[in-house]
């Protein structure tokens, strides 16, 4: 990108105004984009750890599906399941992080989630105690499922802020800054050449005058 | 009850049994490498034609249970009488009662893979059914439903009027009185837990009546056998879950030789309370094995098992019988747990389950 300018006093003060906004910009960016990447980090670790958990929760829900699935025929299997646990209900809420919108879910009904007092959807006459833990199992993966949700969209919001932040950032540090430097450069050079042009001609003049 | 007319059907039965699969069997199944090499070592026994029949490995489920329909029907075509095999079956009409109750009481969109294709009745019959039950509590399709029931079992094995009686007379009575009765707990309690309850001790109630109506005293020891069992598997999960006396009173079934109400006191007492209750019974060692499992918190699977292979033990008492209907309906219930069996060993193969887990789960076998 070349910035074209008239070689002017005006357009030189004009090109240092915003070549010190941009370094000034340049500066709020690079902060918002390590802060950014502070909370990014953090965020990202905890989401990890999270899906470690989780994943080794839902392998054990389905071990345990798996065997209550072998150990019931399928008819008294899908009949079992043909009513759901009662249903969770959640909020989604919004928070700024350094002005990303980033969610945060809230369980305002927990449902028959672990801890909550509740009888199964099924009888227990036709049924084995594996279905039990299998139902359990997935309802403990539900609160954790949630919670990754609102970490992995936060990462998610976060990662694209900080994608374009950066790319801001060195938009200002290798593009424009460099550009305005040039330009209020040449600016300068120009006028300077302008200015000991004038001079000699002013000096020829005189030498012209004083020879008659 | 004329044992005698039962010699054939003896014989017959004797024969089948040395087909059923042994421990050893279920071992070497266990021992194969994937679900592919454990269907191929089962395309010599009696399942080969209905999984050789399979497009898609993974499907086995619906195959076995097409054998152990084959199996059934088989049984009843050599029976002198259908009563006490249909009694047996009826289990399947109960369940399908389920999703119906569950489906009209409860308004939850029917799930047709819950529907099993076992029933004596079949389900869209059931459903009309019960849908137009009549202020004197008689369904007004039952004449569809004898003339179903006659052509499905009738024309093969010519117990056409025996198994149309039985339905009149006996299955649609009982499906009726614990439909009414599963609406009325579904609406006090306003769940599926309710209903499901209500149909088990319906059926439970209705089957252990039947045997000893008729004078089928083994056949009802084992009903009460089967009732005291499921009782103990519902109070040890009960327990574990921690689930109110009331609630609990109200879902055990009737038939065993311990009385609901007396386990449901003993419960709201507490586990020592319980005990004393199991102290004059076969199963106080079953019981401190799975109270113990629920005081650590443990998982009941094993202890699920060891219930069922008691009852297994139990069954096997028609074994030593030579007249009678027992050692058919011990034949019966031999296959069934011979199909759990395979179910547990394919779906163990089909989930990469390593072989020692899916042999801690293995029932004993009848044979």
């Amino acid at each position: 990108m070349e910035i074209r300018v008239n070689a002017t006093r005006q357009e030189l003060t004009r090109l240092k105004a915003r070549l010190k906004t941009a370094r000034r910009g340049h500066k709020l960016l690079k902060d918002k984009r390590d802060e950014l990447m502070r909370e990014f980090l953090a965020l990202i670790d905890e989401a990890r750890k999270l899906r470690e958990q989780v994943d080794a929760k839902l392998s054990a829900a389905y071990r345990d599906f798996s065997m209550a699935r072998a150990v019931l025929s399928s008819a008294v299997l899908e009949e079992s399941l043909m009513a759901g646990r009662k249903p969770v209900e959640v909020s989604v809420r919004f928070r700024q992080i350094m002005n990303v919108r980033v969610p945060e879910i809230e369980i305002d009904s927990p449902g028959d989630l672990p801890g909550a007092p509740a009888v199964p959807p099924y009888g227990f006459a036709a049924t084995s105690s594996d279905l039990d833990s299998a139902i359990e199992a997935f309802s403990g993966v539900l609160v954790d499922m949630l919670r990754m949700a609102e970490l992995e969209k936060k990462c998610e919001l976060l990662a694209a802020e900080i994608e374009k932040t950066r790319r801001r950032v060195n938009a200002l540090e290798y593009v424009l800054i460099p550009e305005l430097e040039r330009a209020a450069k040449d600016v300068q050079m120009r006028l300077s050449e302008m200015e000991r042009a004038n001079a000699s001609r002013l000096m020829r003049i005189k030498e012209i005058v004083r020879a008659h | 009850m004329d044992e005698y007319n039962w010699a054939s059907s003896v014989g017959h039965v004797r024969i089948l049994e040395l087909g059923l699969l042994t421990g050893a069997d279920f071992s070497k199944l266990a021992e194969t490498e994937d679900l592919r090499a454990a269907v191929s070592a089962l395309r010599d026994t009696d399942y080969g034609k209905q999984l050789e029949a399979l497009g898609n490995l993974e499907e086995f489920g619906p195959a076995l249970e097409r054998a152990l329909g084959d199996e059934y029907e088989y049984v009843l075509s050599f029976s002198p009488e259908p009563g006490p095999i249909l009694c047996f079956l009826s289990k399947y009409d109960f369940h399908n009662l389920k999703v119906l109750a569950k489906e009209l009481l409860l308004g939850m969109p029917m799930e047709p893979r819950a529907v099993s294709p076992l029933s004596i009745i079949p389900f869209d019959d059931l459903r009309g059914a019960c849908a137009v039950i009549g202020e004197d509590g008689i369904p007004s399709l039952l004449p569809q439903l004898l003339e179903r029931a006659r052509s499905r079992y009738g024309a093969r094995n010519g117990h056409g009027e025996q198994v149309a009686s039985f339905v009149s007379k006996d299955l649609v009575p009982a499906l009726v009185n614990t439909f009414e009765e599963a609406r009325r707990q579904g609406l006090e309690e306003g769940g599926p837990f309710g209903v499901d309850s209500s149909i088990d001790r319906g059926w439970m109630s209705w089957v252990s009546g039947y045997y000893r109506k008729r004078g089928y005293e083994l056949l009802a020891n084992f009903a009460a056998a089967e009732a005291d069992l499921t009782n103990l598997r519902i109070v040890m999960r009960s327990l574990f879950h921690g689930l109110d006396p009331a609630v609990v009173t109200k879902i055990l079934l009737p038939g065993g030789t311990i009385s609901p109400r007396d386990i449901g006191d003993a419960y709201a007492a507490g586990p020592e309370a319980l005990e004393r209750v199991y102290l004059c019974v076969r199963w106080v060692e079953l019981f401190r094995r799975g109270l113990e499992r629920v005081q650590r918190r443990e998982s009941l699977t094993e202890w699920e098992k060891e219930c069922e292979d008691t009852l297994v033990e139990i069954y096997r008492m028609a074994r030593t019988r030579a007249l009678g209907p027992e050692p058919v309906l011990g034949f019966l219930y031999g296959k069934e747990n011979e199909v759990k069996n395979l179910r547990i060993v394919l779906s163990g193969k089909q989930s990469l389950a390593p072989k020692e887990r899916i042999l801690a789960r293995i029932r004993r076998s009848y044979a």
